[in-house]
């Protein structure tokens, strides 16, 4: 088992994330990592890890805590609501998936909305990541 | 395999709505308790560090820069208090007047965190929660100075919104003549809307609370700074003008603030 794997990688930045989401920046990093890692390996030990995370992540905010979780899975269903349809996992869907939770997200855990150029910014370069990963996203 | 994954998202779904829903239970908010302990001094050494690293790149804090304008916020405080003392003294002469306000005490709370610009935040994270006895709605200050009001509480943290954020909406009153208005956030300054057309507004105004505390005593206590006018918008054609106003508290550099309890 490779230790510097995507996914062991996006588990750390993950973790990351979760300390900076609730210190230093104001930005849904969490919720677009955990769209990635979803693309990236969507078993049970994932999507838990996810969902622990983001409880944490909601106290650490004291914010509601859940409301991560129900923006998370509901971003989850979607984009596999979509490939089920259309038996094709589409970049463009998922930037699209990735850049309407980003905002929605935003606006309800009360991020400044102002950042809408830095969500697009992220988006932009989630889509040249999950580009450069592209052929791992077509194995799920 | 495609059905199976839909059920677990599905049943995760369902599992964060059963959280949600049940956020306000003991097992959540031990939880939460025991989360919020563990990310204390991460968190409160990550915002020191950030105010830290901060300062020393802002010119516009210069030294002399900083003795002027604690100078001028210390002149600011004495005008308004000056300005309350004429008002009471006005008012007393008439009749006494009963105050229905509960006393408050000062709880001290250490800022960990903030949501908003880096440099412009628009609510704080203090570390004093329910834990605490800290209420929703309750008035934060710093000094003579208001710095929001308690959005949301958790077990030992709790989240601050500012005056500058587009959330944030009191009723205030200017401390020469008393003419009312309501103070909305407007992300990098405040605006002091509605006023009547008919009152006087002037360039150096200082905006104070009105007060809006509830039965129970939770609430903004009237006669706190908000800020200054910094410019006037009127047009005699319509019924309202209104303000801008500049915050007289460097929201950015916080590390301790006080929460307005009731005793």
């Amino acid at each position: 088992m490779r230790i510097l794997s995507y996914k062991n990688v996006l588990f750390f930045f993950l973790l990351v994330s979760v300390v900076l989401e609730s210190t230093l920046i104001s930005f849904p990093l969490f919720l677009i990592l955990s769209i990635i890692l979803f693309l990236l390996d969507n078993s049970v030990k994932t999507m838990f890890y996810i969902f622990f995370m983001s409880l944490i992540l909601d106290s650490v905010h004291a914010e509601r805590v859940g409301v991560s979780a129900i923006f998370i899975f509901t971003s989850f269903l979607l984009l596999n609501f979509y490939k089920k349809g259309f038996e094709i996992t589409d970049l463009k869907a998922v930037v699209f998936v990735i850049f309407i939770s980003s905002f929605l997200y935003s606006k309800v855990v009360g991020y400044n909305p102002g950042f809408i150029f830095s969500i697009a910014a992220v988006t932009f370069f989630s889509f040249i990541f999950l580009r450069f990963i592209r052929r791992k996203i077509f194995l799920w | 395999m495609k059905n199976r994954t839909t059920l677990v998202l599905i049943s995760f779904l369902f599992l964060s709505l059963i959280v949600y829903i049940t956020r306000e239970t003991p097992i959540i908010n031990s939880f939460s308790g025991v989360v919020q302990k563990a990310f204390y001094y991460p968190r409160a050494f990550f915002y020191h560090a950030k105010i830290d690293i901060q300062n020393p790149f802002n010119f516009d804090r210069g030294n002399d820069l900083e003795k002027i304008k604690k100078e001028n916020s210390r002149l600011l405080e004495k005008m308004a208090d000056y300005e309350r003392l004429k008002n009471d003294n006005k008012a007393l002469r008439g009749q006494f007047e009963t105050s229905d306000f509960k006393p408050q005490i000062l709880l001290a709370a250490n800022v960990i965190g903030f949501s908003g610009k880096p440099d412009f935040p628009d609510s704080l994270i203090i570390d004093k929660g329910e834990e605490d006895g800290v209420k929703e709605g309750a008035a934060i200050v710093s000094g003579k100075n208001l710095v929001g009001k308690v959005q949301k509480v958790s077990k030992y943290f709790s989240k601050i919104i500012l005056p500058v954020n587009k959330n944030f909406s009191l009723v205030g009153k200017t401390s020469s003549t008393g003419a009312l208005g309501v103070i909305k956030g407007e992300e990098d300054f405040m605006l002091f809307n509605n006023v009547l057309i008919t009152e006087n507004l002037s360039d150096s105004d200082i905006i104070l609370t009105r007060g809006d505390v509830n039965d129970l005593g939770v609430g903004i206590p009237p006669d706190i700074i908000i800020g200054k006018i910094s410019s006037i918008y009127k047009q005699e054609n319509k019924p309202f003008q209104n303000a801008k106003i500049n915050n007289l508290v460097d929201y950015s550099g916080l590390r301790i603030v006080f929460v307005l309890k009731t005793l």
